[in-house]
């Protein structure tokens, strides 16, 4: 009714707009005109064009943090999504322990990523936690020096994010759940349909809305990902853990004047974001029309 | 209520009890259990850090717990004023929620209904907003707040909350109000509701669960950040309790005994927010989901 | 589906009563509280008060003088308001690094900031250059300034800055250890260093502890020992090196020390760097697991406080019959802001702490070095020897203002060196590196 109404539309549209165009989208054009300058801390200062965007494409740096960036994020989507299904399915299948359990694998998404980090920097460490787990389970050739080996520093960072919110993931795909229509999901047990089956041809296509939500969320934060990374190794070892929200910070925040470059950066991140999140958005909504 | 059975077919709709669990769904409570605990794992040891003292820690990090005081939380309380932070937590989290929540959905109805192309573009815009780290829009935004007057205020703080939380809510809603058949609105029209009372009487609450999954999102989010307060709050006695709590991370230290009480008796409050809120979901969830 | 909407339009309208009812609320309280928040004067005291000779409010942000950190400013602040009575003083924690630099950084830019910054070397350099702070170079106590200390708190010819302290990173050692293992004394040479070391091996203890996971505790011993194999014959290195006359494989031998520890099993670099600099490693030096250890002298105090029996001494880097020189930094600032409408009470606080009677309660707490050439540095059983050093001229200053500082000196040295310890890089490949990467600008 009221694709009838476009005025109608446009006042319904205009409080969120306006907030969103003054307090976002100007910064952030500012933002971006500081990237054409070389100031040095974010005080007004002379254009020099594109100057800092062919210094960034020289910068083996930026490279190296735009790659770390992107497989953070996929393996992040990946395994958050997918054990917050698991979590899901079986929560719905379970309506007492729903309560219980739905708030409790919601809590480390209660605390801040600083806070995280600093818990499992301490867990994660040569003599931490689960170096002791593995050595007790007789599982010592297993371990590594989690968070100052390149190997596994990035995949460790990778898992404390997965903890922090595959409860979070769980509880939309819950919501999902809860969605769909009772009968539909009857229907299929009356019919005999096994568990697996039941998933793949009745659940996982109406849990389609759900999935969308929760893989742009997922890759849109792992993109961004920056408290986790300081606070648990600094960009370390040997730089193996810099994602661009890190570069982007140093530069910024961490003197020597390279604010205009940091800035660039920060504007090459935007489209990195844009590009994937909305060609993933792209796909899994013309999903969800064909379902 | 619903219990798997994965053996043989039920002879008939609706389920239930069975005697004995089967042995697949004994399997999944037990990998449920583990998982939960594994999750909850850490947070024990935070707990349990917090209540040793500091001296036992350096000593034994992860060792069985010698000591057991309270003076841990205690000081924290005093050094990050606790009960005014609580409240200014609070206030900042309420009002930006209403307000995030409410400019949201009512962009995100026409958003998504309309085919238009501005309307595609309008879309993408909030998505693209939502892709920038927060310290990039740092100084620019100061300035605009020193011009607009609101450095320092309540105010300023909310409306930049709501700005940045604006796609998150614009996102969510969207892609559940696709959900919501087109006959509803029509039968509402048919009734002579125009869009507003429409909105409000018939589609809002449809969205309850959605609603109460975005609130935790933004509680989230909010009340454990931290630079958005430092920068635009002067004031010491209108900071929040993060905020606060960071303050006790030294320059070159970081003692846990002192850390993760104050991060604990921050979220404390959160946890309270947070059950509250779930219940709405719960009940939200399980209002929405009963057959006709 | 249809089957959502009848349900839902019962309960909603309760839901929407409740959802409405905390809005009103929160809105309610929010008001009410925007009353009382703006009354209440808070925990410090902004806004002068309607007495009648108002003072001048000198508002101060520091990133020391917080909890975790008092170094005795709060006494001092004290002191300076008692012998000023006209100045009342707003002190402000904020907290260290970025998180400063975030909030000062955007105030300055809006013209709005403290009367008085604490600052380091590397922000007198940025916002010098950009004129956010105020000359001070006609200052009574510039010329008593340490002549390597003064370009720190300089930049393009002016002084913008009275230094605080000049503090040591090097190395502390465990008395109480070192004696289980029969040594009574701490090392003064490499030697005697490699001896106690062996000995404390033997006898089970951690010999040396040198957790690295951020990096820091890696660039800080290379520089502990630069200190005296190579600035102890070349003290205008960092000069030659900008220009391009010296190479970073002067360090060699230096950077060589620390991998001999790694080899010769006094410490396993590769699991160093899993440990957390500031939480593990401190820890485990204050409930005595370690006989040697590299950090800022800062730490003395907790050590002191938690029962460690230990001194601060230069790392024993040089041959027999020689004596170390000692690792300095210089730490916090005060700059007055450009734009500060009460200059002359921030100037009179500035002078303050020059002075060395003054700031004496901060040296002692931090375990700092005045500064000032006549200034008096405080001294403790733990620290004497490094005081000693430092009195006969014996150190070197880490260049924080040139290529040690900025968004890229520090880190590629903690990075390069991170590489260096994985095996990465070979000595040769470090410097080239470095070369590369801090070379002349």
């Amino acid at each position: 009714m009221i694709e009838r109404k476009p005025l109608v539309a446009g006042a319904f549209i205009a409080p969120a707009l306006a907030l969103y165009l003054l307090l976002v989208i100007y910064p952030l054009a500012r933002g971006t005109q500081l990237s054409l300058t070389d100031s040095k801390v974010g005080n007004a200062a002379d254009f020099v064009g594109l100057a800092n965007y062919q210094t960034m494409w020289h910068d083996p740096a930026f490279w190296r943090a735009l790659g770390i960036t992107v497989s953070y994020a996929v393996v992040v989507v990946v395994l958050q999504n997918a054990i917050g299904l698991v979590l899901a399915r079986a929560l719905y299948l379970r309506p007492r322990a729903r309560r219980v359990a739905g708030v409790l694998i919601l809590m480390p998404t209660l605390m801040s990523a600083v806070m995280s980090g600093f818990v499992w920097s301490s867990l994660l460490a040569p003599n931490g936690a689960l170096t002791s787990l593995l050595d007790a389970l007789g599982l010592h050739s297993l371990t590594r020096i989690w968070l100052g080996d390149p190997h596994t520093a990035l995949w460790s960072i990778a898992a404390v994010n997965v903890w922090m919110f595959a409860g979070y993931s769980a509880a939309i795909f819950l919501a999902g759940y809860m969605n769909m229509p009772r009968e539909v999901l009857d229907a299929a047990q009356v019919d005999g349909a096994s568990g697996a089956r039941r998933f793949i041809s009745i659940e996982w296509p109406l849990l389609a809305p759900a999935l969308t939500v929760n893989v742009t969320l997922a890759l849109i934060g792992s993109l961004k990902v920056f408290d986790l990374p300081l606070v648990m190794t600094n960009g370390g070892p040997a730089g193996s853990t810099e994602t661009m929200s890190m570069l982007i910070y140093t530069m910024l925040f961490r003197g020597g004047g390279s604010f205009a470059y940091g800035a660039a950066i920060a504007m090459m991140l935007l489209v990195v974001v844009v590009v994937f999140a909305g060609t993933v958005q792209k796909v899994l909504r013309l999903r969800e029309e064909r379902l | 209520m619903t219990n798997v059975q994965s053996t043989t077919a039920a002879p008939r709709a609706g389920v239930r009890q069975r005697p004995r669990r089967p042995l697949p769904v004994l399997i999944g409570d037990a990998g449920l259990t583990i998982g939960v605990a594994l999750i909850v794992l850490p947070l024990v040891f935070t707990v349990l850090t917090s209540l040793r003292t500091s001296a036992d820690v350096s000593d034994a990090p992860l060792g069985f717990p010698k000591s057991f005081t309270l003076d841990n939380f205690r000081a924290a309380y005093q050094s990050i004023h606790y009960g005014t932070s609580v409240v200014n937590s609070l206030v900042v989290l309420s009002l930006s929620a209403v307000i995030t929540v409410i400019a949201g959905a009512l962009a995100a109805y026409p958003l998504a209904r309309l085919t238009r192309s501005w309307a595609g573009w309008v879309y993408r815009l909030f998505i693209a907003g939502s892709t920038v780290p927060v310290f990039v829009l740092i100084a620019p935004l100061y300035l605009l707040m020193r011009d607009l007057g609101l450095l320092d205020s309540y105010l300023g703080v909310v409306l930049i909350y709501a700005a940045l939380n604006l796609p998150v809510a614009v996102f969510f809603y969207t892609s559940f109000f696709r959900q919501i058949p087109l006959e509803l609105e029509e039968a509402a029209a048919i009734d002579g509701a125009g869009p507003l009372r429409t909105f409000f009487a018939i589609l809002f609450p449809l969205l309850r669960p959605i609603t109460a999954t975005l609130a935790t999102f933004l509680t989230l989010s909010i009340w454990n950040d931290l630079i958005i307060p430092l920068v635009f709050i002067q004031t010491a006695g209108r900071r929040t309790v993060m905020a606060n709590a960071y303050s006790l991370v030294g320059t070159y230290s970081v003692d846990p005994t002192v850390l993760f009480p104050a991060a604990l008796l921050g979220v404390a409050p959160l946890l309270v927010v947070f059950i509250l809120l779930q219940r709405e979901v719960v009940e939200g969830l399980t209002m929405g989901a009963v057959k006709s | 589906m249809s089957h959502v909407m009848n349900r839902s339009s019962s309960g909603s309208i309760a839901g929407r009563r409740r959802f409405t009812a905390l809005a009103a609320l929160s809105i309610a309280a929010a008001v009410s509280l925007s009353a009382c928040a703006s009354g209440t004067t808070a925990q410090t005291t902004s806004g002068g008060s309607s007495a009648a000779a108002a003072p001048t409010v000198l508002t101060v942000y520091g990133w020391k003088g917080g909890d975790a950190e008092p170094a005795n400013i709060a006494e001092i602040n004290a002191a300076f308001e008692k012998a000023n009575p006209d100045i009342k003083l707003d002190y402000q924690f904020i907290p260290a690094g970025d998180t400063y630099t975030q909030r000062a950084q955007s105030e300055l830019l809006a013209g709005k900031s403290a009367d008085v910054i604490m600052t380091d070397g590397s922000k007198v350099q940025d916002w010098g250059s950009v004129g956010y702070l105020q000359d001070l170079s006609a200052s009574p106590w510039l010329p008593g300034v340490r002549k390597e200390v003064t370009p720190f708190i300089s930049q393009g010819g002016k002084a913008y800055a009275v230094p605080m302290e000049v503090i040591g990173i090097d190395l502390f050692a465990n008395l109480d250890l070192l004696k289980q293992v029969g040594v009574s004394t701490a090392p003064t040479t490499w030697d005697e260093f490699l001896t106690d070391l062996a000995a404390l091996k033997a006898a089970g203890i951690t010999p040396i502890a040198l957790p690295n996971k951020d990096g820091w505790t890696g660039s800080a011993a290379i520089n502990a020992i630069a200190a005296t194999l190579v600035y102890q014959q070349n003290p205008d290195w960092d000069a030659q090196f900008l220009a391009g006359k010296a190479s970073f494989t002067d360090w060699a031998p230096a950077v060589q020390q620390v991998l001999d520890l790694g080899t010769k099993g006094y410490v396993d670099l590769k699991s160093e760097l899993g440990f957390d600099t500031w939480s593990t490693g401190l820890d485990d030096f204050k409930s005595g697991k370690s006989g040697f250890f590299v950090q800022g002298a800062w730490n003395q105090s907790a050590f002191t406080t938690a029962g460690v029996n230990d001194v601060f001494i230069p790392w024993p880097a040089g041959g027999a019959g020689t004596q170390p020189s000692a690792n300095l930094f210089v730490g916090t600032m005060l700059s007055i802001n450009a734009k500060s409408t009460v200059k002359d009470a921030a100037q009179k606080y500035v002078d303050f702490w020059a002075d060395s009677t003054n700031s004496g309660p901060f040296l002692e707490s931090e375990s700092a070095v005045s500064p000032f050439s006549q200034g008096t540095t405080p001294s403790s059983p733990a620290t004497a020897d490094f005081v000693k050093a430092v009195d006969a001229g014996k150190y070197r200053i880490l260049p924080s203002n040139t290529w040690f500082g900025g968004a890229t000196g520090e880190k590629a040295m903690m990075e390069e060196t991170q590489a260096l310890w994985l095996g990465q890089v070979d000595v040769n490949g470090w410097a080239k590196a470095l070369d590369a990467k801090l070379g002349g600008s």
